[in-house]
């Protein structure tokens, strides 16, 4: 159970003091958390950067398409 | 037609490669003691893959502009753009999971250490080739440009690798241990293995997809130098 004198309640309190507790969390992050977090935001970015590479392909590729649909034809073509 | 299925084959054992190596990490791959982050240490078996992989990239930008700066062609400053991509989406990998891992095994997320601040400075520098291609043009001064950027965030690798070894720091060396035990457990160097294998493979579609979009966007600029008049 943590034990704690009563919390400052201004910000001055804050940042002017601190106050010892006993029985306080031994752990400040869980590592089952961050190892989602990683995994997750890993592949967030390999994802980001593929659905950015094919929207670009796609839209170069349109953007060729209406290009060479508009220019004249060559004669030996 | 004979590439495209080429392509796609490689595509599916590169993604179910992934999804084994996953569940063979969760499922088997032990946890390292609590002085190595415990269960946060199994972020290693894609962080390094991810580090070697920009290694790679980086190594595919170094010959692309260095081939470009020696013979400009479309196809050599589209594999230097293509690595300079790359590079910078695996570093960006490699800086989310690095202090992730790092926050449980030293208790912060970042410390001026020298592989985390030789790598930092060489993403940077991939960057900064990404964003000189995608806000300064496609001249041959900014290619050239680019080019020469391309060669000085590869010959920063070298230095990112061996920094641990010159300075020390913090950043473990568990692949080339010194004075420690390195990786005992056979699942944990099969699970590296398979992670340096499928970032492989990978970092090879990614390249080859970035390529290919270069060489189609320099085709385009060429298409829209001869025609102008079809703008919009």
């Amino acid at each position: 159970m943590l034990q704690a004198s009563p919390a400052p309640t201004t910000a001055e309190g804050r940042s002017q003091e601190f106050r010892p507790v006993t029985g306080g969390p031994t752990q400040t992050s869980s590592a089952e958390a961050l190892l989602i977090t990683a995994y997750v935001l890993m592949w967030a970015i390999l994802m980001g950067f593929l659905f950015a590479t094919f929207r670009r392909q796609a839209a170069v590729d349109k953007r060729l398409g209406e290009l060479e649909r508009a220019l004249p034809k060559r004669p030996d073509a | 037609m004979r590439s495209r299925g080429l392509i796609v084959g490689v595509w599916a054992v590169t993604a179910l490669t992934f999804f084994a190596l996953i569940l063979f990490v969760f499922l088997k791959v032990p946890e390292a003691q609590p002085q190595a982050g415990g269960l946060a240490q199994k972020i290693f078996y894609f962080h390094v893959p991810a580090a070697y992989a920009l290694y790679l990239c980086g190594g595919v930008c170094f010959i692309g502009s260095a081939l470009y700066l020696a013979g400009p062609t479309d196809a050599r400053d589209a594999w230097a753009k293509a690595g300079a991509e790359c590079a910078s989406a695996f570093g960006g990998m490699v800086m989310v999971s690095g202090p992730l891992w790092a926050k449980k095994a030293w208790g912060v997320y970042w410390t001026w250490d020298p592989r985390l601040t030789s790598l930092l400075l060489s993403i940077l520098i991939y960057v900064a080739i990404v964003l000189v291609r995608n806000f300064m043009g496609s001249g041959d001064a900014e290619r050239k440009f680019a080019a020469a950027f391309g060669i000085l965030g590869t010959a920063v690798l070298p230095i990112v690798h061996f920094s641990v070894q010159l300075w020390g720091g913090n950043h473990p060396r568990v692949l080339k241990a010194n004075g420690g035990e390195g990786i005992k457990d056979p699942a944990m160097i099969q699970a590296l293995l398979g992670g340096f294998f499928a970032m492989t493979l990978l970092a090879a579609l990614l390249l080859t997809l970035r390529a290919n979009l270069a060489i189609s966007q320099a085709r385009l600029v060429r298409a829209e130098e001869l025609a102008p008049d079809t703008n919009g």
